[in-house]
């Protein structure tokens, strides 16, 4: 579904890479956890899939498609949930997400049937003609997210998506991205929280400094390193000067 | 006290102090300070020597003290009508009020470091004026022969800082009606900057056209004319009357007690008023603006072309913040507005005794000039296409969409701005001014076609050098070098056509010859201007435009 490789991109003011030699792949029915310590490079590398940040060597494909080459058909199958609930805030709900569909070409009745199932799981159907701008950050983050699925993506690339999250909808959102894989899409995220990382993926990266430091199953995972839990492994592989000790794929 | 120092220290640095990333942006900065002092050089020239003729005239006629009063009182209506958007944009509009409500400071403290950051603000609009004023009328004097008192020259400075002080107290007191109103509308973001755009240009308008309609029928050539018509404005404004007395050494400690109570009495009503009324309104400006579901029906869904979709997307955005959406209304009213003042100047300019004398080319070239100014520097649509967007301008990257479609979104949306401009300053123009029907029709055609070129000048700018991480509309407008340098091409650009148009009016030849001419130098300008700006700078804009970091 999406191969990353060799992505490397360097800020245009800074010296040192940001991301370098990354290469992953996430296939079909993934969901792909992306691991790293705070300014690692996770961010940067969801940036250049989503064809916010121009990269300086490597490519990114989905389906067969190089961003580069077709960013639009690369886009059009993608949905995206951003770190700080990225979204046009003078506008109400619905309008937003009224023009997610109109940019991805969604018909009357097929956003009309997944925004409802969306706005009664996460309860919204009240504010939904409320401005974006008086919305909490939870609220928002909902609403981020019925626009990232309005047009039932291939890949749905999500950044942090669970901070600010309530329990109840904390719950919903990985629901809702193990429906998304059961249907051959991916789930490609990014967090911090391991536990939700270990429940949830099928497989992860860890980054850190920009470099790839590792990708596994996590079915893999728990073989190789059994006696540590995906936090003490986490900690062990990013505060390591060199490779980890375990050999995975 | 001291939370009041140290909060109007922050504030003046806040909102006055050029911030510079790094050396080259510093160099920029300098470059484009002194290609904006040579322009204005210009015009300057021709107001000082517009003033030393008038004043060796009203030296002649013994109205010195009237003179300098109309001058001052010049510096005080600007102030009342550049001053105004500013200061509501500093009091109420700034993203700080927030903050600064949850800080140890009285809402008093507040307003009055606010009010010396407007008046800081304000000192360059007055200062242009007052200082070439006073210092020409100081030549005038000493070359007819006379000298004033060492209290003429120790008043200057006094009268740099007092004297717009006032214009700005008046408008303190009138902004709290203003953001009452404002706030009745608070949900409703587009009709309350609508309505403050409204309210402050009808304000300006109230207290400006009086004072020019004073001096309608008065005879001579026109540094003539602009003597008689100061003889009658000078004591329009008492104190500013009073301070320019004091300025020519007569009763001085009298009027200057007088101008400095009034001042006194002024501010003291601005401070009274603001305890009484600074922290509700900010409370109410602070307040949420959502559309409750109860307040407006549900519409049914309707799918738009992605082209109509964006495009909407760009005015709902635009519309719906509340100071963008002021500057633009204030673009579309200000430049009728100012055009209704300019031909009643026009209407002063009477020829010389002996002259033929077009007036109706001279209030075309007069009108053409602030139309330009007004319409094609100063539209935010285009001047801030991308700043405006700040941080959710990464959503537009991740759209299916070309980024040539986003910027044609972003055209389109400006161009329609400056049609909407020129068709209400075309309406105004139409109604006003004494030139024939096929010249009013021109003057639409003519002002679109020169400034529509423009937006993409504007547009290519901003793309170029977003600033993405304003929090500050001063930022991206005012403190801004790219939204400086399509002023100075609007500044050059009316200046020419002004003094065709002046020129023209004055040579013997039929009107209809003159318009000829007069468009046919139009007609080159929006040519060249299209060629310059617009024709085939689609592909450098998407090249810039993919490039952007966020």
């Amino acid at each position: 579904m999406l191969q990353i490789t060799n992505l490397s991109k360097k800020y245009a003011n800074s010296d040192v890479y940001a991301v370098q030699d990354v290469t992953f792949e996430v296939k079909e029915g993934e969901v792909f956890g992306f691991l790293g310590p705070n300014g690692a490079g996770k961010s940067t590398t969801i940036k250049c899939l989503m064809g916010i940040l121009p990269f300086d060597s490597g490519s990114i494909v989905l389906d067969g498609k190089n961003l580069q080459e077709d960013p639009i058909a690369v886009k059009s199958n993608i949905g995206y949930v951003s770190d700080n609930h990225l979204m046009y805030d003078k506008l109400t709900a619905r309008e937003y997400v009224d023009f997610m569909a109109d940019m991805f070409k969604v018909g009357v009745n097929d956003r009309k049937s997944r925004v409802d199932k969306l706005l009664e799981m996460f309860e919204l159907g009240d504010v939904y003609d409320k401005s974006i701008s008086t919305f909490s950050h939870g609220m928002k983050q909902k609403i981020c997210v019925i626009g990232a699925l309005v047009h039932k993506p291939k890949l749905w690339v999500l950044d942090e998506p669970l901070t600010g999250l309530d329990p109840k909808s904390a719950f919903i959102l990985k629901e809702l991205m193990k429906e998304h894989v059961k249907e051959d899409n991916s789930v490609f995220f990014s967090s911090h929280m391991l536990e939700v990382v270990e429940k949830v993926c099928d497989k992860i990266a860890i980054i850190d400094k920009g470099k790839l430091l590792l990708v596994s199953d996590m079915d893999k995972l728990h073989d190789n390193a059994s006696q540590l839990s995906l936090e003490e492994f986490f900690l062990s592989v990013t505060n390591a000067d060199s490779e980890p000790d375990v050999d995975f794929d | 006290m001291y939370n009041f120092w140290t909060l109007t220290k922050f504030n003046l640095s806040y909102y006055l102090k050029p911030r510079f990333e790094n050396a080259k942006d510093k160099r920029k900065f300098i470059v484009s300070a002194i290609i904006l002092i040579l322009v204005f050089a210009m015009p300057l020239a021709m107001m000082v020597y517009t003033i030393y003729n008038a004043a060796s005239m009203a030296i002649q006629m013994n109205i010195v003290a009237d003179f300098i009063s109309v001058m001052l009182l010049a510096s005080q209506i600007a102030v009342l009508f550049m001053g105004m958007a500013s200061y509501l944009q500093i009091m109420y509009f700034g993203n700080d009020n927030e903050i600064l409500m949850t800080l140890p400071v009285k809402p008093s403290a507040i307003y009055l470091s606010k009010l010396i950051v407007s008046l800081f603000n304000n000192l360059i609009i007055s200062t242009v004026i007052i200082l070439p004023s006073i210092i020409t009328i100081a030549v005038a004097f000493v070359r007819e022969g006379f000298s004033f008192g060492a209290e003429y020259y120790v008043l200057i400075p006094f009268a740099l800082i007092f004297i717009p002080l006032l214009p700005l107290l008046i408008i303190s007191v009138l902004s709290f009606p203003i953001m009452k109103i404002v706030s009745y509308f608070k949900k409703h973001p587009t009709i309350s900057a609508l309505i403050t755009a409204l309210l402050t240009v009808g304000i300006v308008l109230a207290i400006y056209l009086p004072s020019m309609a004073m001096g309608g029928e008065v005879e001579g050539d026109i540094s003539g004319t602009l003597v008689g018509v100061m003889s009658k404005l000078g004591r329009y404004f008492y104190p500013t009357y009073c301070f320019a007395l004091a300025m020519v050494g007569s009763q001085i400690a009298k009027n200057l007690a007088i101008f400095f109570a009034i001042t006194l009495v002024a501010l003291a009503i601005g401070v009274l008023t603001s305890l009484l009324f600074y922290r509700s309104t900010l409370s109410k400006m602070s307040e949420g603006g959502g559309v409750s579901s109860t307040e407006k029906k549900v519409k049914s869904t309707e799918p738009m072309s992605t082209k109509k979709a964006l495009v909407m997307r760009e005015l709902k955005g635009v519309m719906r913040d509340q100071s963008i959406a002021l500057q633009t209304f204030m673009m579309l009213i200000m430049a009728p507005a100012m055009l209704l003042i300019s031909t009643f100047m026009s209407r002063n300019s009477s020829p010389e005794e002996g002259e033929t004398f077009c007036i109706g080319m001279f209030e075309l070239g007069m009108s053409f000039f602030y139309s330009f100014m007004m319409i094609g520097g100063m539209n935010y649509m285009s001047l801030i296409g991308i700043s405006r967007d700040r941080e959710q301008f990464s959503i537009a990257k991740t759209l299916p969409v070309t980024s040539k479609q986003i910027l044609q979104a972003k055209l389109t949306l400006s161009d329609l701005t400056t049609l909407l401009a020129v068709i209400l300053s075309g309406a105004v123009f139409a109604l006003v001014s004494s030139t024939p029907w096929y010249n009013k029709i021109l003057y639409i055609i003519g002002v679109f076609a020169c400034t529509f070129p423009l937006n993409c000048f504007c547009l290519m700018r901003d793309v170029k050098a977003p600033n993405l991480k304003w929090t500050n509309i001063k930022q991206i407008s005012k403190n801004n070098m790219g939204t400086l340098v399509p002023m100075l091409v609007c500044v050059v650009g009316g200046i020419a056509v002004m003094i065709l148009g002046i020129t023209m009016s004055f040579l013997p030849m039929q009107e209809w010859l003159m318009s000829l001419i007069f468009w046919g130098v139009v007609a080159v300008i929006a040519v060249a201007f299209f060629f310059i700006f617009c024709f085939r700078k689609m592909d450098k804009m998407v090249e810039y435009f993919d490039k952007i970091e966020i």
